[in-house]
């Protein structure tokens, strides 16, 4: 595989724009989400729900069974907001900060704890 | 503050109190007064809209409908978006706001965010995703948009780019740790031919009939025996003349609509006779233009609005480049000096509503975008004063109303930004001090001179156009000429600078976004000398650098084809006279630039490693690395050690401030490495806008002492908050070190001053002193705060009493309560300076 070719595979899931499904982001809503995690990151893209995980690397995959985890490597785990992630051993419930919903990046998770509450 | 109270006191109580916002409303007269309190606030309040903000889904559904409708149509697409363009100006709700002169706005109604969904999924995503924004009810709008969303995903313009992106480049810029925006031709900074349209010569219907001239000679051409490849591009040619004409058509449609309401409402509606008298001029008015050039200034005025809004129609626009007095200053002093058909007073109510107009102008932007720019929709930023293309100073008496227009009014957005040169009268500088003094924070002072000398430095414009700049964003200048001007910059090319020396300690790899970014330097351990560590602090400003505006060239190479602009074009001479869309880089003298965000970090963490590490020998670059990547947890009495005993910039202090030479001559030299595809250079532009809070929460700890979360500093070249410690003169000093003509492309400098100390003449005196000194350390810019910091506690504590408190956050104004607590206090945190 050429490195191109490694990138590409990489990045895909976050270059190519979805469709949007109101109906099925409201079915079978996990408890535990990589929303709520401390590991989640925003990106650019965390508008429609996308962000990454700090511990994970490229090739993880949490929602097999058992899950597989990739701790080395240069490319992030990307993953959604409401991703289910019950079964993820990372995962670690963040501190929820309850401020105003107008303030700025602090806590920058304003978006993603907008669209749990929209969720429940 | 209640109506009583408030006819009560008089205008000199509450300037005595500095309430200068009671005192405008009580100043103004009673148009402007339900005029400005008429508009919808539609800048970001941190980074959501305003409660009754909503994004204009007729324009999308408009725009969505011609899109399907000519899926099958044999139109070039140039014609198609056109025509596209045409539908919406035909089809879109328009509206009279009562009391108004001038008219045109980029929604369907007051409150509407204008949404273009052609341009990004992203954006679309966003519309979808915000239900603060949607407009009621939301469950069915939600769906209508997710409609819209549907059909545009892979069809937008940045879905359409991003295959022939660099995909590793391109998630770079997209995880938001190294720049900001996407590098669309459609959706930036947009300047104008003015010295084409602007000037009286040439209107719309002018320009129909000179495009139908060129049409009818090159499709002659074409039909001649023969062929070459000049007549295989003259198609090209012949398709953009056809949409330019499409697009200015249809501009002359729209405004003859306005024009017919206004009869209507005059006709069938209104008992006031002033009134009636009013709607008939404003139908008059939009009768004449765009179609043909104004005679007068509220003809000026509206032509100029109907230009912007048509502009904004076809883009997203983000900036609002313009010279009013220069431009509308002769049919002021037509109306008002000559022919005396405006008192002083009417003319001052129209340049009030021309400032309100622009005020109330949003369009939907994506989040990172309203937290870079909270509080505004965009850098309107209007360009005052400097000179003529023959050196003779410019300011006239519109330079004068605008600013005592803009006290009254008091909108954060316009601002305006003063071409300060030596010819500069007192009574003009006067009016200057009296809006800074009265809390405005604006306008800001640009050095002509030395501003004129830098265009021409960087990008070889010719003097009699450098000499006709604007800003075109914040503080980039522009020509408006036909080579010169600017027809969009992406704001991709933006830099989040802290990631440079961040990228050091991390080998290129970013701890927040889990990426390698930067380049692979070697390990930050093994650098031996300062030498060592400053040549990877190098490679790394290249690198991020290079990643940015690999993806503007990119986009500004095929701009023309995938993302044209036929209106822009169709008001552009280049365009008209060449067939090119007015993207084409080939006929661009290029002006581009590298905007850098917290900058500063860069050199106060230098100069800490310098002499903390290979000088003093306090630690180690090891145990620097460990604190960094532990957010100095358990460190503080090292933190502090950076901060406090570290050299740090803007104190004169040569240690630091060579170490900031020497950055920006790297920069400098690196700059004329990188080409733009006009051939020409990509200086940097250190300014922050409101990216100090937004970059909070992604860069991480700095040698300087900072910690992952803390605010990074205010502006440009500006100091460190709090860290100014020798005074006003020892930060111009630093300041004046930096050569600002072949140093970069233009340097943010933000002050803040005590309105208490500058009351009065006394006050006028010594701001003109120090204004002075600025003026002859050839420093090009510096802005001002004056708002006292009890004035600023009252407003975080209470603020609906100090709804109308403006503040300057960077280059930009915007109102106290409407940015974030975390860039509250940071404007709060900035040294109060004492002059004298």
């Amino acid at each position: 595989m050429s490195r191109r070719d490694e990138k590409r595979q990489a990045y895909a899931s976050q270059l190519v724009p979805q469709k949007q499904n109101l109906d099925a982001d409201k079915k079978g809503a996990a408890h535990l989400v990589c929303g709520l995690c401390k590991h989640y990151l925003e990106t650019s893209w965390s508008a429609d729900g996308r962000g990454s995980c700090s511990i994970l690397k490229f090739g993880s995959n949490i929602s097999a069974n058992p899950p597989v985890y990739v701790l080395e490597g240069k490319e992030g785990f990307l993953t959604k907001t409401l991703s289910d992630a019950s079964a993820c051993k990372q995962f670690e419930k963040m501190q929820l900060i309850d401020k105003d919903g107008y303030e700025c990046s602090d806590p920058v998770y304003r978006r993603t704890l907008r669209q749990l509450q929209e969720k429940e | 503050m209640a109506q009583a109270a408030l006819k009560d006191t008089s205008v000199k109580e509450f300037e005595k109190k500095q309430e200068w916002w009671w005192a405008a409303e009580k100043k103004r007269s009673k148009r402007l007064d339900y005029l400005r309190k008429a508009i919808w606030k539609k800048g970001a309040i941190g980074g959501l809209y305003a409660p009754g903000v909503k994004v204009d889904l007729e324009r999308a559904q408009l725009h969505t409908q011609k899109a399907k409708e000519m899926e099958m149509s044999p139109d070039a697409y140039v014609i198609k978006f056109a025509k596209m363009f045409a539908h919406i100006l035909d089809n879109k709700t328009i509206f009279i706001t009562d009391h108004a002169q001038l008219v045109g706005y980029t929604g369907s109604l007051p409150h509407t965010m204008g949404w273009d969904p052609s341009a990004a999924s992203i954006l679309n995503e966003e519309a979808f995703n915000d239900p603060t924004a949607i407009p009621d009810p939301v469950d069915v709008n939600q769906k209508v948009i997710r409609e819209i969303n549907n059909y545009w995903i892979g069809k937008t313009d940045l879905d359409k780019m991003m295959p022939v992106f660099d995909m590793e480049d391109l998630m770079k810029m997209l995880s938001g740790s190294i720049g900001w925006g996407v590098p669309l031709a459609r959706g930036g900074y947009s300047s104008k031919d003015y010295e084409y349209i602007m000037t009286g010569k040439r209107a719309f219907a002018a320009i129909i009939d000179e495009l139908d001239r060129k049409i009818d000679e090159v499709d002659e051409e074409v039909h001649q025996p023969g062929a070459n490849a000049e007549i295989s591009k003259a198609y090209d040619k012949l398709n953009n003349w056809d949409a330019m004409k499409i697009t200015l058509e249809a501009g002359i449609r729209i405004a003859k609509r306005y024009a017919r309401l206004a009869r209507i409402i005059a006709e069938n509606f209104e008992e006031d006779p002033k009134r009636k008298e009013e709607l008939l001029k404003i139908a008059q008015t939009c009768e004449r233009v765009p179609a043909h050039p104004p005679r007068n200034l509220q003809e000026s005025f509206q032509y100029d609005i109907f230009i912007q809004m048509m502009s904004r129609t076809e883009a997203i626009e983000g900036a609002w480049p313009s010279r009013p007095d220069y431009y509308h200053g002769p049919y002021y002093d037509k109306d008002v000096n000559i022919d005396k058909t405006l008192t002083r007073e009417e003319a001052l109510d129209l340049v009030g509503e021309f400032i309100i107009r622009a005020a109330e102008v949003c369009q939907f932007k994506p989040k990172w975008t309203r937290e870079g720019l909270q509080g505004i929709d965009g850098t309107w930023v209007w360009t005052i004063g400097g000179v003529d293309r023959n050196g003779k100073d410019a300011c006239n008496d519109l330079t004068v109303a605008l600013m005592q227009a803009a006290r009254l009014v008091r909108v954060a957005n316009p601002t305006l930004s003063f071409r300060w040169h030596p010819k500069v009268k007192d009574e003009v500088m006067r009016e200057i001090f009296e809006c800074n003094r009265q809390g405005l924070g604006y306008p800001n002072m640009r050095n002509d001179p030395i501003l004129v000398a830098n265009t021409m430095h960087w990008y070889g414009h010719p003097i009699e156009e450098a000499r006709l700049w604007a800003n075109q964003a914040c503080l980039s200048p522009c020509p408006t000429t036909k080579h010169g001007f600017q027809p969009m910059r992406m704001a991709n090319a933006t830099a989040n600078c802290a990631k440079i020396i961040e990228y050091v300690f991390t080998s290129g790899f970013d701890p927040v976004v889990n990426m390698q970014v930067g380049a692979e330097t070697p390990d930050v351990a093994t650098f031996k000398n300062f030498e060592e560590f400053f040549a990877a602090w190098t490679l790394q400003m290249q690198t991020i650098f290079s990643i940015l505006v690999r993806a503007v060239n990119r986009a500004r190479t095929l701009a023309p084809t995938m993302t044209p602009r036929p209106f822009l074009s169709g008001v552009s001479e280049r365009s008209i006279e060449s067939g090119l869309d007015t993207l084409d880089p080939s006929i661009e003298r290029g002006n581009s630039w590298i905007t850098a965000f917290t900058w500063v970090e860069n050199v106060d963490s230098l100069a800490a490693v310098k002499k903390l590490v290979f000088e003093d020998k306090k630690y180690t670059l090891a145990q620097l690395k460990e604190a960094l990547a532990k957010n100095w947890e358990g460190l503080e009495e090292m933190r502090l050690d950076f901060v406090k005993n570290a050299p740090k910039w803007g104190n004169d202090d040569d240690y630091v401030d060579d170490i900031m030479l020497r950055c920006l001559d790297e920069a400098a030299k690196f700059s004329k490495v990188l080409k733009d595809p006009s051939g020409n250079n990509w200086p940097i532009l250190p300014e922050n806008v409101s990216g100090n809070i937004h970059y909070a929460n992604i860069v991480g700890a700095l040698p300087n002492g900072r910690r992952l979360g803390d605010a990074l500093y205010d502006g440009g070249i500006s100091p460190g908050p709090g860290l100014d410690k020798k005074g006003p003169t020892a930060v111009l000093k630093s300041c004046g070190k930096i050569d600002h003509i072949t140093g970069g492309r233009a340097f943010l400098l933000n002050q803040r001053l005590s309105p208490t100390q500058l009351a009065g003449e006394k006050g006028y005196q010594l701001w003109s002193s120090y204004i002075r000194t600025w003026a002859d350390l050839g420093i090009d810019h510096i802005q001002f705060n004056m708002v006292d910091d009890a004035t600023l506690r009252s407003a975080q504590k209470d603020p609906e009493k100090y709804q109308e408190v403006i503040v300057r956050v960077a280059g930009y104004s915007a109102h106290f309560v409407d940015v974030s607590r975390k860039t509250q206090d940071n404007i709060i945190q900035r040294t109060v300076q004492g002059l004298g």
